[in-house]
């Protein structure tokens, strides 16, 4: 395997990306891809005759705006945000119960309308029936 | 460049276009749509990306982490028969769509 010894491209999506709800094993990925193609775009420029700035500047340039180039990745993996969801969901839950007294009814109501919510999520569509 | 708006409805019937029959990582993707569009299409890396997380959480195409010999490990997408399904599906639509506007606008006569 040929060894990159460019910049540390994984180093600098990480540093520059804002992924905190992307935990797991999926970040992990997305953040080798995204570096995997900044190396390449790297080393294209390279070996095309660009100087090392100039191609460390052409790759650095796909994550010029990173509110943006997060914002684009998130939406494009919907289970991600809705583990982010869940996960807030689970934090005021345990915050309700650390207080304690009615908010704990309040929190076994939240959990109730998450459950029927998630219910009614996986039901199929039902569809309006010919008149005869 | 082509429109912002026609670039979106195609781009899904592109990128499955490019998985037919071979799989290929992000980088790879992105450098054939350009070379191919004259430079027409061309992506950031976020919003490439964005599209192919998205085909593939609705199980049009699949990545896996593949290493070929003299080549790093990469993370490689092709095609699921449900994407092929669509490619089918969208292809046939853009036939037809493009025949409509070519007899409407009187491309195919000018």
């Amino acid at each position: 395997m040929p060894e990159s010894r460019g910049p540390d491209w994984r180093r600098f999506v990480r540093t520059h990306l804002r992924l905190p709800e992307m935990a797991g094993h999926r970040e992990e990925r997305k953040l080798a891809e995204l570096a995997d193609h900044l190396e390449d775009i790297y080393r294209d420029a390279l070996s095309q005759g660009a100087g090392e700035d100039v191609a460390r500047a052409r790759a650095e340039r796909q994550l010029a705006n990173p509110d943006l180039a997060t914002r684009e990745l998130l939406e494009g993996d919907p289970s991600r945000l809705r583990t982010a969801l869940h996960r807030r969901a689970d934090q005021t839950d345990a915050t309700l119960r650390d207080v304690g007294g009615w908010w704990v009814a309040v929190a076994d109501l939240l959990r109730d309308l998450r459950q029927s919510l998630r219910t009614l999520g996986r039901r199929p569509a039902s569809r309006p029936r010919p008149r005869s | 460049m082509l429109s912002a708006d026609l670039k979106r409805g195609t781009l899904e019937l592109l990128l499955l276009s490019l998985l037919e029959g071979r799989h290929r990582h992000g980088y790879e993707i992105g450098k054939l749509l350009e070379e191919r569009s004259g430079g027409q299409v061309q992506f950031r890396v976020s919003t490439l990306y964005s599209i192919l997380y998205r085909m593939e959480h609705r199980g049009w195409i699949k990545g896996r982490w593949i290493e070929k010999q003299g080549e790093r490990r990469r993370c490689r997408y092709s095609l699921t028969p449900a994407g092929r399904a669509v490619m089918v599906t969208q292809r046939q639509e853009w036939r037809a769509f493009s025949d409509m506007v070519n007899e409407v606008a009187g491309v195919s006569h000018a």
